[in-house]
């Protein structure tokens, strides 16, 4: 997926709907983000992340089932008694709650990296921010290189005599010691001749100048517009009171059928749709190609 | 500047606002460190981009977070052997409080970008970075530990993290939110931190001594940098 | 006056006491190029470096005298200005590249110094377009081959519209023929833009038709500066090793003002007689017995990541063999090597000693095999010279670790260094040191990946001369090298490998005679009057009827 967004589009959605999932427990919230998150996840393909994502949220949802059923007795409704302790309905539904707003916290997040375009990043935090890119274009740089170079180094050790499997774990990191006192050297080493290409190319030289300036389209707008709607409406149910949500008080249940959550609901769905709508490849493409 | 006191009104007025819309206080609590948090992430690397910090230094505090980054990579499938907390605690000991609390703060970020990115990266960025800062704050002055008391506390640093892991997620997800609850998620997590702490001391044991002489003497070669353009007689 | 000009340049790295940089004084007219020679070490790439500024600028230190471009003292230039003079291209394709895609690592240096956004993409574009590495613009670089990422980094160097370049050791890292074409960039680049250009180099071949001048650095100091053609003829010893191979056939010959370039001098060899000597008969390599072969390999096919890097390879190893495999970069040799010492998984039956090699055990498998991987500093981690060889001795269990670590330092002529720190050697002992830690078990057999990368010549005839020592003794040795008159200096047998296949196996005469690219400057030179002759020794025997004197 060729990501067509700002930059600044991405970090504004994930910003507005982390508030939004974490500033109540309110189930529809957590349908609506989760709604959002998976629809975009899905629409890229990104059926790894999809599944990495349940990956971390099974075992502290596994966890909190636990404790609750062990150690909370709140709630009205008791599905039973065992050694004199209540287990109760509400209990059991927030450990799944929250499990699932766990995951969506996490699906947000990979749908925000999802539309970030690691380029155009770069050249826009690279004029503001020169330094920091800096750094953070060479660890990118580096890190394959040197993973590179630490199972190289691993395999000239193997041959040294050096045993890395089927021995305990004192000698197991001391196995390693060599491999990374060699690997460290060597990237020190490398960090000053890395250092010195980017002086020579005078960098700190002056005030930067950006490439390939990326400018907000259309697609930025309605993905904004789409975003600052949801909110809108987000703000008016929190305001009046309808986005409180406690299930042990069975506070907000009587509200659970105001129709401003349908509308929530809608205005989620419809952001996710304006997402999959912005990024989607351009006909005509504007950009130059340089490939003959 | 003024874009920053903007910034910094903008953020205290949101989070006001959040704190007089939420109604539970685990959910206030949530919001405002998420704010905190960010600030305090932001500001760090602002005050990166305003300190006289140069491209060499840029090029060794990439290098060590892509080391530490790439230890953190490849020994993921050991379950024991967490490298982040030894590396960039001595990483700040020999380079001092703000390289210490960058390379923390930097290689966690990095690194989730193999492991997974999540709502626990900013924590990790801020814990790991702590530790950094920490360790940069005690070998102020040239001052060496020795490597049962660096050892020691690397133990003290496994559990910091995790505990300041444990206490978003008990606040974040915990309901109802009772005291005996809030112990419970540390005791769960008692037996990953002692295997962390594990780790860490056997790691600072074995490779503190060779380590700390490496990284010493790459930063006696970082901080010399005076130019001298007459070269003085004994010299020749 | 010059365009670049040194006066009397002196320079001391911070916290040492002996200056890299003595004394120099030169100076070059704009659009001439530059070859400096020196062996490593020698300070060329730090005298490279005080010309870009990097020293002292970035590396701090001591420094006197005066350097200027175009007549500006570069202490009075902005580092913003002095970045879009001249241009640096390193020694290390992947230590200079900095950004992810191509164009955008080209646009970097632009953006570093504040050239306008509208300007930005036309440079780049009209850079790229130069050098011809436009349809790689959206590529990243990691999938680059080596030579295409040093051609992006001379065009990142370009986009600047410098002045000056200086490249410094560019081609030490690259294959032949990637060489070549980052040679032929460096040639156009000056001709077309008469852009200065200061070419440091080892691999000196083909620099010479390139330079106008040469300058030889020794210990920091300039021992010679002038015009290519004198330094050709300066009847000095030490400069011999520098000088290619047919210049050095020429001035053995006793023939004055030798050319540059392959027409030229097999022109003028036509013109000389061969002595009374015959076409030598080549002194018979030791008839390797045709026992049961060290290792055989029989339909081995190895690959990773759904590619593979060995494709059905069929061969055998004898005792006594020496064998030098060659080929382009990515052919599949290293893994061949590291196939051969157990650290791959591999399809198909791999013998040694009869045994199947998946059976054996690492450890005993080092007994056998010493493998000396490409960078000798890999080998680097104690304080001593002993101590290292002791770390291979004890972790594989050799029975009196000190007499053998005795016994390596001695046959290896390092007994002197034995408490010196390893870092503190020079390349060439650091190199012997993992020679010595691969045969410190007495294994039979030596594997080597590319021990000739990136060494100074003379050093490169101290290895081929300690390799044919360790032959003679009785060790096979299989070697990686895109070096064809090294191979020829050591090796009985030759192997060239293409795409995970071996193409040809046989002696130098089976595999060199009838080859396009894969055979030595000498014999492209001399195979109309004579085809036997590979080496210089063949060729001096052949033309002078004397005894090569080494």
């Amino acid at each position: 997926m060729k990501i067509q967004l700002h930059i600044l589009t991405p970090v504004f959605l994930l910003v507005s709907s982390l508030f939004l999932l974490f500033s109540t427990d309110h189930p529809f919230v957590i349908c609506g983000s989760i709604l959002l998150a998976v629809t975009v996840l899905a629409g890229g393909k990104k059926w790894k992340q999809l599944k990495q994502g349940l990956w971390f949220a099974l075992p502290m949802t596994f966890f909190m089932l636990l404790f609750n059923l062990v150690f909370v007795s709140s709630g009205v409704t008791e599905l039973a008694v065992v050694f004199g302790k209540r287990i109760t309905l509400e209990s059991i539904l927030y450990a799944f709650l929250m499990g699932v707003k766990l995951l969506a916290a996490t699906y947000l997040f990979f749908m925000a990296g999802s539309l970030t375009n690691g380029d155009k990043a770069v050249s826009y935090c690279g004029s503001k921010l020169p330094k920091s890119t800096l750094t953070f274009l060479l660890i990118f740089r580096l890190i394959p290189h040197f993973r590179e170079s630490f199972f190289h180094l691993k395999d000239v050790y193997a041959t040294r005599g050096v045993e890395f499997e089927n021995v305990p774990l004192r000698e197991k990191i001391k196995s390693y010691r060599a491999v990374l006192a060699v690997l460290l050297e060597q990237s020190l080493e490398s960090s000053f001749e890395i250092g010195e290409a980017a002086y020579t190319r005078g960098f700190l030289s002056t005030k930067r100048s950006v490439y390939e300036r990326s400018r907000p389209t259309w697609r930025d707008g309605l993905v904004l517009t789409a975003d600052a709607l949801l909110l809108a409406v987000y703000i008016l149910l929190l305001v009046n009171g309808s986005a409180s949500f406690n299930l042990y008080f069975g506070e907000g249940l009587e509200r659970l059928s105001n129709p401003a959550w349908i509308l929530f609901l809608l205005l989620c769905a419809t952001l996710a749709g304006c997402i999959l709508i912005a990024n989607r490849k351009q006909r005509e493409t504007t950009e130059v190609t340089w490939d003959t | 500047m003024k874009r920053v006191i903007i910034t910094a009104a903008a953020v205290a007025l949101v989070g006001s606002l959040m704190l007089l819309a939420v109604s539970e206080w685990q959910n206030a609590f949530t919001l405002v460190s998420l704010v905190v948090l960010a600030g305090v992430l932001a500001l760090s690397f602002l005050y990166f981009e305003a300190s006289i910090i140069g491209t060499k230094q840029i090029a060794l505090i990439a290098t060590l977070s892509a080391f530490t980054a790439v230890s953190r990579i490849v020994f993921a499938p050991i379950p024991n052997v967490q490298p982040v907390t030894f590396l960039t605690a001595l990483c700040g000991l020999a380079l001092g409080p703000f390289p210490g609390f960058l390379v923390g703060c930097t290689s966690a970020f990095v690194s989730n970008i193999f492991l997974g990115q999540g709502p626990w990266t900013p924590w990790q960025m801020f814990s790991w970075g702590l530790i950094g800062l920490f360790c940069g704050l005690w070998g102020k002055n040239g001052k060496k530990p020795s490597p049962v008391a660096f050892g020691l506390a690397c133990v003290g640093f496994s559990f910091l993290f995790g505990w300041i892991m444990n206490l978003w997620q008990a606040v974040a997800y915990l309901r109802p939110f009772t005291w005996l609850g809030f112990l419970l998620t540390y005791v769960t997590s008692l037996l990953f931190d002692l295997m962390h702490a594990a780790g860490s001391f056997l790691l600072a044991i074995l490779f503190y001594e060779k380590f700390y002489k490496i990284l010493h003497r790459y930063k006696r070669r970082m901080d010399v940098t005076y130019i001298d353009t007459s070269l003085p007689k004994e010299g020749l | 006056m010059g365009y670049i000009t040194v006066e009397s340049l002196t320079y001391c790295y911070p916290e040492q006491d002996k200056p890299v940089l003595d004394d120099i004084s030169f100076s070059l007219n704009r659009g001439e190029v530059l070859l400096l020679l020196g062996r490593s070490g020698s300070g060329k790439s730090t005298l490279g470096k005080a010309i870009t500024g990097a020293v002292p600028y970035f590396y701090g230190g001591t420094v006197s005298g005066k350097v200027s471009i175009g007549g500006m003292p570069i202490d009075k230039m902005e580092h913003n200005r002095r970045s879009q003079t001249v241009g640096m291209v390193f020694q290390y394709p992947e230590k200079q590249l900095i950004l992810n895609k191509v164009h955008r690592e080209v646009a970097f240096g632009l953006e570093n110094t504040g050239v306008p956004e509208k300007t930005i993409r036309r440079r780049v574009f009209e850079a790229m377009q130069f050098t011809g590495i436009t349809p790689l613009a959206d590529r990243d670089i990691d999938s680059l081959s080596g030579g295409q990422k040093q051609k992006v980094a001379i065009t990142s160097a370009l986009a600047f519209f410098p002045e000056c370049i200086v490249l410094d050791e560019p081609i030490s890292q690259l294959d032949p023929l990637a060489a070549e074409e980052v040679l032929n960039l460096t040639r156009k680049i000056n001709e077309e833009l008469n852009i200065t250009v200061i070419l440091i180099e080892q691999r000196t071949g083909k620099c010479f038709e390139l330079a106008d001048k040469v300058a030889f650095i020794e210990d920091g100091r300039l021992r010679f500066f002038g015009g290519t053609h004198n330094f050709l003829d300066s009847p000095e010893k030490q400069y011999e090793p520098f000088l290619p191979e047919p210049v050095r056939l020429f001035r053995r010959l006793g023939i004055e003002h030798p050319p540059t370039g392959m027409k030229k001098s097999r022109a003028l060899l036509s013109s000389i007689q061969p002595g009374d000597a015959p076409v030598p008969a080549h002194p018979a390599f030791r008839e390797t017995e045709k026992t049961q072969p060290v290792i055989s390999l029989d339909k081995v096919s190895c690959g990773y990541g759904g590619l593979t890097v060995l494709n059905r390879f069929t061969a055998s190893i004898q005792k006594g063999d020496c064998i030098s495999l060659l080929g382009a970069n990515g052919a599949g040799k290293t893994t061949l090597l590291k196939t051969l010492v157990g650290l791959k998984q591999y399809q198909g039956s791999i013998l040694l000693k009869g045994m199947e090699l998946k059976k054996w055990k690492q450890k005993e498998i080092a007994w056998t095999i010493g493998y000396v991987s490409q960078n000798p500093d890999d080998y680097l981690t104690q304080d001593t010279v002993r101590d290292e060889l002791l770390f291979t001795a004890r972790h594989l269990g050799v029975e009196e670790p000190e007499q053998a670590a005795d016994n390596i330092l001695q046959l290896l002529e390092l007994s002197e260094y034995a408490g010196r720190n390893p870092k503190d050697l020079s390349g060439g002992q650091k190199q012997r040191v993992a020679i010595g830690s691969a045969l410190i078990a007495s294994p039979e057999v030596l594997i080597l990946d590319e021990p000739t990368r990136g060494i100074d010549v003379p050093l490169k005839q101290t290895l081929a001369e300690l390799l044919r020592q360790l032959n003679q003794s009785g060790i096979t040795i299989l070697l990686v090298t895109h070096d064809t008159e090294f191979a020829c200096m050591v090796s009985n047998r030759f192997w060239i490998l293409y795409q995970g296949e071996l193409l040809a196996d046989g002696t130098k005469e089976e595999v060199f005679s009838d080859s396009l690219y894969y055979t030595t400057t000498i014999h492209k030179l001399c195979q109309n009057q004579a085809p036997g002759l590979f080496t210089l020794e063949d060729a001096l025997r052949y033309y002078s009827g004397e005894e090569a004197v080494r």
